[in-house]
């Protein structure tokens, strides 16, 4: 465990010695506001209207402005896993000092959980800092608190199993440009399945609709948590850990 | 201390290394002397742990390297062929976080780094950036590295490769001096290095153990000829005659200087007597005469191309 933190933590030091983890925050957060503003100012021009005509109910914040963000949070995400997973590995073979780890008393599933650890407390700050929002929203209304933590766990879940994959990409090459492409265009692919599943309702169709890594997020994102899709979400973060882990003991084994 | 029972490492269509056994005692620094790819970063690659053999054992202290691996790497430094660092890190940073993956506790931690530091002279650099470091400095980083859990073994692969002589002259001493307190097997394919620094050595060459000796006995084992450096002053007609003492072999005119000679004989006092008889009462005007040493690039050279 000892091992898993230091690791974790030397990873984390690297990501902010290296631009990427100030990129990637960046990025993140200011696409992100952005695309809440938009949301919040469409909101607030539909409530006027529908105030003018007399509506009565108060419109839901909550779903109105939060669904869409997080939902668009999941695919900005998307975009920005590969930076975060490409050098953890990749780069440790080509600087050879998977050597070092591999020759320390550690074990290959701590040099796993350690870089797996570093990338997912990078990804939740960005999480964190996003927090914001909802809680901007409070001055609009009520909020459904629920819903909304039910959705960043579904995002939280999602980018997680993002960065498992990343990672095992990672781990296969030595060229960390070879594994960020890669990754981005498996996750590219991931996304897009998504969009062939909607528009058929045949087996295939549900199939491919399970397969789909984003479509998982639909449940979360209306503040229903299914065993259905922690499962998924679950068995996907331990299958790309196992793989990582796999992979790791074939280098020694080549 | 370390002791290898015929370990064979098979890649796809290589035999890396074949069949090789040799022992080392505590406190000792052997020398591991090839050509390039003869197997030696293979073989310190299966004492670290790094990657299994296909046959045979390795033991260090007692313990197996594949069956206990985790107690041998625990016991052991290893400095890679290339320095495992972080260019991003500093060197204290560097090494704090190695001696945690050494398992070394954590209130030891700071001491072990700055015993460490003070040992390979790093004082000066410590806070600065690995990536910014020369060559030389690096090496000794990575030296620092292998010695921070202070171990029972240190592997260190071709430790003075890539440096500038005067970085070289450092590290040896630096290594020189870990002798008695760890028990040291480096690589090398530069001959002066293992003769200047290790007691024994061991010969590899195309994954084979060549020879495994001290460097006297080798040399003295591979006295199958002398060689007599011999300069005259008046060099007439003294090849035919040199020739038809009983015992020499062959005789080579020097062209570099005037009157000398290199004469190839049998191992025997008394030829090189019947030499200097001849030369003294053909006046031939001795000036110099002396065996010539066999130097260990001789050894290596016919070790290696011979057998």
């Amino acid at each position: 465990m000892r091992n898993v933190l230091a690791i974790a933590r030397k990873d984390l030091k690297i990501y902010f010695l290296t631009p990427i983890g100030y990129l990637v925050i960046t990025v993140f957060v200011g696409i992100m506001s952005w695309m809440f503003c938009a949301a919040l100012f469409e909101f607030l021009k539909r409530s006027q209207a529908y105030m003018q005509f007399g509506g009565m109910a108060e419109m839901n914040v909550s779903s109105m402005v939060m669904q869409p963000v997080l939902g668009n949070m999941a695919v900005i995400f998307l975009f920005l896993v590969s930076l975060m997973t490409m050098r953890l590995l990749a780069e440790e073979r080509k600087m050879r000092t998977l050597e070092l780890l591999l020759t320390s008393p550690v074990y290959p599933l701590e040099i796993v959980l350690g870089k797996f650890l570093s990338a997912l407390l990078l990804f939740s700050v960005m999480l964190a800092v996003t927090l914001i929002y909802p809680l901007v929203l409070m001055i609009f209304g009520s909020i459904d608190v629920k819903q909304i933590l039910a959705g960043y766990l579904g995002v939280f879940l999602l980018g997680a199993s993002f960065l498992s994959f990343g990672l095992f990409i990672s781990a296969l090459t030595e060229n960390q440009i070879t594994a960020g492409a890669l990754t981005f265009g498996l996750f590219l692919f991931f996304w897009i399945i998504s969009w062939l599943s909607g528009s058929s309702a045949s087996v295939g169709g549900q199939l491919l609709s399970y397969i789909s890594i984003i479509d998982h997020l639909s449940n979360f994102i209306r503040g229903l948590i299914d065993t259905k899709d922690l499962v998924y979400y679950i068995s996907f973060i331990t299958f790309g850990l196992f793989l990582t882990h796999q992979s790791l003991e074939s280098y020694r084994w080549r | 201390m370390i002791r290898v029972k015929n370990l064979t490492k098979q890649y796809e269509n290589v035999r890396a290394i074949d069949n090789i056994s040799f022992e080392v005692d505590r406190g000792e620094i052997v020398g591991f002397l090839g050509p390039n790819g003869a197997g030696k970063t293979t073989t310190m690659r299966i004492l670290t742990g790094f990657m299994p053999a296909t046959s045979g054992t390795a033991e260090i202290g007692g313990y197996d390297v594949f069956e206990n691996a985790y107690e041998v790497k625990k016991r052991i430094g290893y400095l890679p062929e290339v320095p495992p660092l972080y260019p991003e890190m500093t060197v204290q940073e560097y090494l704090s976080y190695v001696a945690t993956l050494k398992a070394i506790p954590k209130d030891q931690k700071l001491q072990a780094v700055s015993r460490v530091v003070e040992r390979c002279r790093l004082g000066d650099v410590q806070k600065r950036l690995i990536g910014h470091l020369s060559k030389g400095y690096q090496q000794r980083v990575g030296l620092a590295q292998a010695l921070v859990h202070d171990p029972k073994v240190l592997v260190l692969d071709e430790p003075t490769i890539g440096l500038d002589p005067k970085q070289i002259i450092e590290i040896r001493s630096l290594i020189k001096e870990l002798a008695g307190g760890h028990t040291v097997i480096l690589s090398t394919h530069i001959l002066p290095e293992v003769t200047q620094m290790c007691r024994r050595i061991v010969i590899i060459n195309e994954g084979k153990i060549v020879a495994v000796d001290t460097y006297d006995q080798l040399s003295a084992q591979l006295r199958k000829t002398d060689k007599v450096e011999l300069q005259l002053r008046n060099p007439q007609g003294a090849l035919e005659k040199l020739k038809t003492i009983p015992g020499v072999i062959q005789v080579l005119r020097d062209d570099q200087r005037q009157g000398a000679f290199l004469i190839e004989c049998h191992v025997d006092d008394h030829v090189r007597d019947e030499i200097s008889r001849v030369v003294v009462q053909n006046n031939m005007g001795l000036l110099e005469m002396r065996l010539k040493e066999v130097s260990l690039e001789d050894v290596f050279l016919k070790l290696t191309t011979e057998e």
